[in-house]
């Protein structure tokens, strides 16, 4: 029976939303590509120069100097030197920060431009999958067949998951591509340095933690779709409650902004780091930081658990609550 | 009939929502076979009852079987036996009618395509597969909703206003099909109407349901036995006081004329004997064959149901 639910469902939502989703990413896509590229050419300013640049402001600081210009608290001498060495040593052994080529274009949007888009996306079809039906009337004939109710949650659950999955397989093949066509492949093997390596109190970047590029980006696109999976089953929660698609969305919506601007007020305690907010955009969890970092570092694996256990809560609550439910609408 | 099991069976059904008793201590049976309709004015708790036969409701109180099986406590088996349509049929607009069958299909076991095709031809829409549900008409929806009610081949048939949006000749399609599934094909049909005509046509029995509470159950030939006698006289009010307290009929005044129902072997002709003792002179008399409707608004009590157009003002 569950395959037929999700059969039934995947059509719906595919007949709905995809075409809609697809197209709302190309349009980013080609304005961050095209748009580009027509407004600055090919003549991207390379990332060696930007890391000449960063030095010489460092140097500055070094020799008691003002840097020419500078966002927040000025380093000590003693850590812009050791800045220094760190964005040296990449100069040094060919070890981009940010290239220009379609692998790091990619990595970009994964990990923060469209990783937004994605989370906004989701929540919008998660909430609106059973709130939609109840305030259509539809849910009724759905609820009068042999299906369990769970298996209706289940199913709508992974037809959205499906629906997303191929939203993001589609969003990583047509950014590659508009973007390599313009700026070039580059290559995808090239070496990504997640942070600077350090023993006692210098720095060994020998040591760093570092990993090729399609990894990195196959791992922004995970973590991605986890985050994605968390948002879709707090979606499907407000659905389940709710009889109308506009509430769902907006308290699904409510929920995700809202936690993330309370998370930043509340930033210095331990504790928010057991709550889903944290993690939502893979930027905050593969930060790519030639800073030495400051303060214990949030693990991967910290992430994928945290991620994965909030949205079995979300969906158990969400069959739970929908099992329950007196179907009014 | 009576000695048969019941197919559909509520055992003193309540429903509180909000602290209110919506529908309280419900009891009927349906059996193969049978048409049973379901009166009551807006708001009787019709439609909330039929929600708890569906599964769509949990009741506060009391117990729905289908077919033998609990459906509390085997939901799965107990809805395989019924097909629906509650209040409007809400199907999905974005896709065709066909795929909104296959939709539905998918759900019961062995339901083939031809099958769909067939009940898109029997309910009168063999033409309008490929289209999409949104450009149909509230009638042909019900056509749809109707075929979507039949795919799983159910033993009982759940209807609320399956006559609301249609045009005459609808509603003797549709007539037609709900009298032939359950002549030919013994199934159980439990419909709900405020078209009290329409119940009247084709019901063999009804349950009157007012405030929650079913207030008569009857066959439809018993309920419609009792004749209504007209008569005109010089003072009505008068008259008719003398026949209730020398008879104990009931009836009232309406216009010049007394309306006095016939009951407990009291003939017309023992009446016009009466009259013609107390020298009132009877300037007109005829019996009245009672319609459904004259029993329900005594029974109810209240004014009369709303029209469709005004059914459709409210939404």
């Amino acid at each position: 029976m569950i395959a037929a639910v999700l059969k039934n469902e995947t059509q719906k939502v595919f007949k709905r939303r995809l075409a809609i989703l697809l197209l709302v990413v190309t349009a980013v896509i080609m304005l961050m590509t095209f748009g580009e590229f027509y407004l600055s050419g090919s003549a991207h300013i390379t990332w060696q120069e930007s890391v000449k640049n960063e030095i010489a402001d460092y140097q500055r600081i070094v020799n008691g100097q003002a840097p020419s210009e500078w966002d927040g608290k000025l380093p000590t001498p003693a850590e812009a030197q050791r800045q220094i060495q760190v964005l040296q040593y990449h100069l040094d052994n060919n070890i981009p920060i940010n290239g220009n080529d379609a692998g790091w274009f990619l990595a970009d949007i994964i990990n923060k431009d469209l990783a937004l888009l994605m989370v906004l996306m989701i929540a919008y079809i998660a909430a609106e999958t059973i709130a939609q039906e109840s305030g259509e009337g539809t849910i009724k004939l759905l609820m009068t067949t042999p299906v369990p109710r769970w298996q209706v949650v289940l199913g709508k659950y992974a037809s959205i998951m499906l629906t997303v999955t191929i939203v993001l397989a589609y969003t990583v093949i047509l950014g590659y591509f508009t973007d390599g066509m313009l700026y070039g492949f580059g290559s995808l093997t090239q070496n990504v340095i997640l942070s600077p390596g350090i023993s006692g109190a210098s720095i060994d970047m020998t040591i760093s933690s570092h990993m090729p590029l399609w990894q990195y980006i196959l791992s922004g696109t995970l973590l991605n779709w986890l985050s994605l999976a968390c948002v879709g089953a707090l979606g499907m929660l407000f659905s389940a409650l709710l009889n109308n698609s506009g509430a769902a969305i907006g308290a699904t919506l409510g929920t995700v902004i809202g936690g993330q601007v309370g998370l930043g007020v509340i930033s210095k305690a331990n504790w928010p780091n057991y709550l889903f907010w944290k993690y939502l955009t893979p930027a905050a969890n593969l930060p790519i930081d030639t800073n030495i970092p400051s303060g214990a570092q949030v693990s991967v694996t910290m992430t994928v658990a945290v991620l994965i256990i909030w949205a079995l809560i979300f969906i158990v609550s969400s069959m739970f609550v929908f099992e329950k439910k007196d179907i009014l609408a | 009939m009576d000695k048969k099991s019941p197919i559909l069976e509520a055992k003193g059904l309540t429903k509180i929502l909000g602290g209110r008793p919506i529908v309280s201590n419900l009891s009927f049976r349906v059996y193969p076979g049978e048409i049973y309709g379901f009166l009551g004015p807006n708001g009787a708790g019709k439609t909330t009852t039929i929600r708890m036969l569906t599964g769509l409701i949990y009741p506060s109180m009391g117990s729905v079987h289908i077919n033998g099986v609990n459906l509390r406590e085997n939901r799965g088996d107990a809805l395989k036996n019924i097909g629906c349509i509650v209040e409007n049929p809400e199907l999905y607009k974005y896709l065709t009618a066909i795929e909104n069958l296959k939709q539905f299909a998918r759900l019961k076991d062995g339901v083939n395509e031809d099958y769909l095709y067939s009940l898109l031809v029997k309910v009168g829409l063999p033409n309008n597969g490929d289209q999409k549900v949104g450009t149909f008409s509230l009638g042909m929806r019900q056509r749809l909703g109707l075929a979507q009610a039949l795919i799983g081949k159910p033993k009982v048939l759940i209807l609320d206003e399956p006559m609301n949006g249609l045009d005459p000749q609808g509603m003797k399609d549709i007539r037609d099909i709900i009298i032939s599934l359950a002549r030919e094909h013994k199934m159980a049909i439990f419909i709900s109407s405020h078209l009290l005509h329409e119940i009247q046509i084709i019901a063999d029995r009804v349950g009157i349901i007012d405030n929650g509470r079913l207030i008569a159950e009857n066959r439809v030939s018993n309920l419609l036995s009792d004749k209504v006698l007209s008569i005109k006289v010089a003072e009505p009010e008068k008259t008719l006081n003398m026949i209730m307290s020398s008879y104990g009929l009931s009836g009232f005044v309406k216009g010049e004329e007394i309306q006095l129902d016939l009951r407990k072997g009291v003939e017309m002709t023992d009446v016009i004997r009466f009259l013609t003792t107390k020298k009132i002179d009877i300037l007109d008399i005829r019996t009245i064959d009672q319609e459904l409707e004259d029993i329900f608004f005594k029974l109810v009590d209240k004014a009369p149901l709303k029209t469709d157009e005004e059914m459709e003002g409210v939404k």
